[in-house]
């Protein structure tokens, strides 16, 4: 969501080098390629160039959200200069219902149909549920997906499992940790750019396990995420393998942005995905006029891709990059908590405002934050803070007003 | 007499120390000698005293000088004067506040009527409140209360205002200058109204709930065990 609002364009170029241990044609080893793409909005333009071709991809994508769940439709038409062609379409919906916010749940699918010359139309289809559990700073959650393959007038399935543990470790940092388990039928892959109708078979039936770990850090400027992960099972699942994503974005002003990709990802026997090690660098400029906010990579992979605090945290209020961030909403039964963010030096913080008749309210300090010890109902109010006994004043990030006597309130928003 | 007694009992009120106070802000008793003739007029006249106390309050929260409160004080007894008497016969003290909030923002006393023409009582503080919230984020006064005079005349109900107000709260958050939010939320909740199916009724015209910005509309609540 963040990506289509701000996103004017992207300049990346990227170094794809297929993995050796993957499930593709022995003659794509160590072989690499290099893509030059532009992102502009829901766009991508995307030249590629490999050793024996040239390929140009179209890739529009487009995804909305709100706080009841997100779809997504994408897609991809490609050519190459051999006259090859290749198109994809993708239809994602995730549900994160209202009525889910005392017991969260979450329902995830997607649909994706590929078409090439050469090869029958693939299509392939996911379902994930997911049940969560939450504390205020850490969480857990089970989920399954069932997926199906289509190919060559013969359907595949599979079934994963997976149980998932989260915890805030500070206001800016999360980290969690992953098992899961997933079987899969018999699948086929395909180097559909270079070798139309190459396959590699895997054994029959496919299991294998992996364990994960992920940490994701948010600064008003900067965004990280790194995903590390190891497969267990025979090594034609490849087995005994490791790997891992990592991205950052950096806001250097309010406008520009530097942002990194780089990961080894392992082939997916239930996706039908091949192996890749890939790293890229780009230039992020938001449009003038625009909100700027902090662009967050597409998630790759099922463990962030569905992170908990966006279900646990309503997020910054009135709150753009540029602006320092002092004010987080954390979501409760009645209401939410206003946390405050105003760093670690500080001894004593209190906030006052219409909610509380003007009197002041010491802030309870929890894992580097500071918390309004209740939650509020939903409302609009005029809140401001003092720290450490120094003068009053509004919440930096927020709208605000001039009052009566001279100065300024912050206004919040606790929405329903 | 009379009036030491109210200053006295005024101190006390706002001394209470609430469970979560820090450090509870008292008024002096010059303060409240100087407070007594706006509080006993507001009270005579039948105003609601809260929002007063409140802001007395946020003055010496603020170290503002004490004329300044008083002044401060005394314009707010006098918005809520005024709303009341543009609400009238009957309005609720929640409408009081919402019509001086509204008031404080650039809306006209003639919208103030507008809207008790459509609302019963009870029920007109909701469209005040979203009003002064659209001008808070930056819409025009004049244009807050004319799209709102508008829903509201079209059956916009209380659930659609609210979802007005925080449709337009995301828009402006996502970059979008605040009147054009407003003006392509308000479009939308026309088409909405133009259904006779979406049409307010009277079971729904009820008090709002808790969408207020009125003082002590929503203090810190006790936990639940």
């Amino acid at each position: 969501m963040t990506v289509r609002r701000v996103a004017l364009g992207l300049l990346a170029a990227s170094l794809a080098i297929p993995n050796e241990h993957g499930a593709q044609p022995p003659r794509n080893r160590n072989e690499r390629n290099h893509d030059v793409s532009v992102d502009v909005g829901g766009l991508t333009l995307r030249r590629r160039a490999e050793p024996w071709h040239r390929a140009v991809s179209v890739v529009p994508h487009w995804r909305t959200a709100s706080e009841d769940g997100a779809l997504y439709v994408g897609g991809a038409v490609s050519g190459t200069q051999n006259g090859y062609e290749s198109a994809y379409g993708t239809l994602g919906l995730e549900l994160t219902p209202q009525s889910s916010r005392m017991h969260p749940w979450d329902l995830a699918g997607t649909a994706t149909v590929l078409s090439a010359r050469a090869t029958q139309a693939i299509g392939v289809a996911t379902l994930r549920g997911r049940k969560h559990w939450m504390a205020d700073d850490e969480g857990a959650w089970v989920g399954v997906t069932l997926g199906g393959r289509t190919q060559d007038q013969t359907q595949f399935g599979s079934i994963a499992a997976e149980a998932s543990f989260w915890r805030s470790v500070s206001p800016a940092t999360t980290v969690m940790l992953t098992a899961s388990a997933t079987q899969a039928g018999d699948f086929l892959y395909y180097e559909y750019a270079d070798a139309p109708g190459t396959e590699f078979r895997l054994p029959h039936t496919a299991r294998f396990g992996e364990l994960a770990a992920a940490i994701r850090h948010v600064q008003p400027r900067v965004e990280m995420a790194l995903d590390g992960r190891y497969r267990l099972g025979p090594s034609e699942v490849l087995g005994g393998s490791a790997a891992f994503t990592g991205d950052v974005a950096w806001w250097v002003t309010s406008r520009y942005a530097i942002v990194g990709l780089v990961g080894r990802q392992l082939a997916d026997p239930a996706l039908g995905t091949a192996s890749t090690v890939y790293a890229s660098v780009g230039l992020r400029i938001a449009a003038r006029g625009l909100a700027a906010r902090p662009y967050t990579a597409p998630p790759r992979d099922p463990v962030l891709s569905r992170r908990p605090e966006v279900l646990h945290v309503r997020g910054p209020a009135g709150w753009s990059a540029g602006l320092k961030r002092e004010l987080e909403l954390v979501e409760a039964r009645d209401g939410a908590f206003m946390q405050v963010h105003v760093g670690a030096a500080a001894s004593t913080v209190e906030i006052a405002g219409d909610f509380s008749g003007w009197q002041p309210i010491a802030l309870v300090k929890r894992d580097g934050a500071w918390r309004l010890p209740e939650p509020l109902a939903p409302g609009v109010y005029r809140v401001i803070v003092r720290i450490d006994g120094a003068e009053w004043r509004p919440l930096a990030g927020l709208p605000r007003l001039q009052d009566e006597f001279g100065g300024e309130v912050g206004v919040v928003t606790i929405p329903r | 007499m009379r009036r030491t007694g109210i200053a006295v009992l005024l101190a006390l009120t706002l001394g209470v120390a609430r469970p979560a106070s820090s450090q509870a802000v008292k008024l002096d008793s010059a303060l409240a000698a100087a407070l007594s003739p706006t509080l006993d007029a507001a009270r005579a006249d039948g105003l609601p005293d809260a929002p007063l106390f409140a802001k007395a309050q946020e003055g010496v929260l603020k170290r503002a000088p004490r004329e300044r409160i008083v002044g401060a004080v005394a314009a707010l007894a006098d918005r809520m004067r005024a709303a009341r008497g543009e609400l009238a016969p009957n309005a609720t003290d929640h409408e009081i506040i919402a019509g001086a909030e509204a008031l404080a923002v650039g809306v006209s006393g003639q919208v103030l009527r507008t809207v008790r023409l459509y609302r019963p009582r009870g029920t007109a503080a909701m469209p005040l409140e979203v009003m002064a919230h659209l001008a808070w984020r930056g819409v025009a006064p004049a244009q807050a209360a004319d799209a709102i005079t508008r829903a509201v005349a079209g059956g916009a109900t209380t659930g659609q205002l609210v979802a007005l107000d925080a449709s337009v709260r995301q828009d402006v958050e996502s970059g979008v200058a605040p009147p054009v939010a407003l003006t392509s939320r308000t479009r939308g909740l026309t088409l909405q109204l133009q259904a006779p199916a979406n049409r307010a009724t009277a079971a729904d015209a009820a008090p709002p709930q808790s969408m207020s910005s009125s003082p002590g509309a929503g203090r810190v609540r006790p936990r639940k065990p």
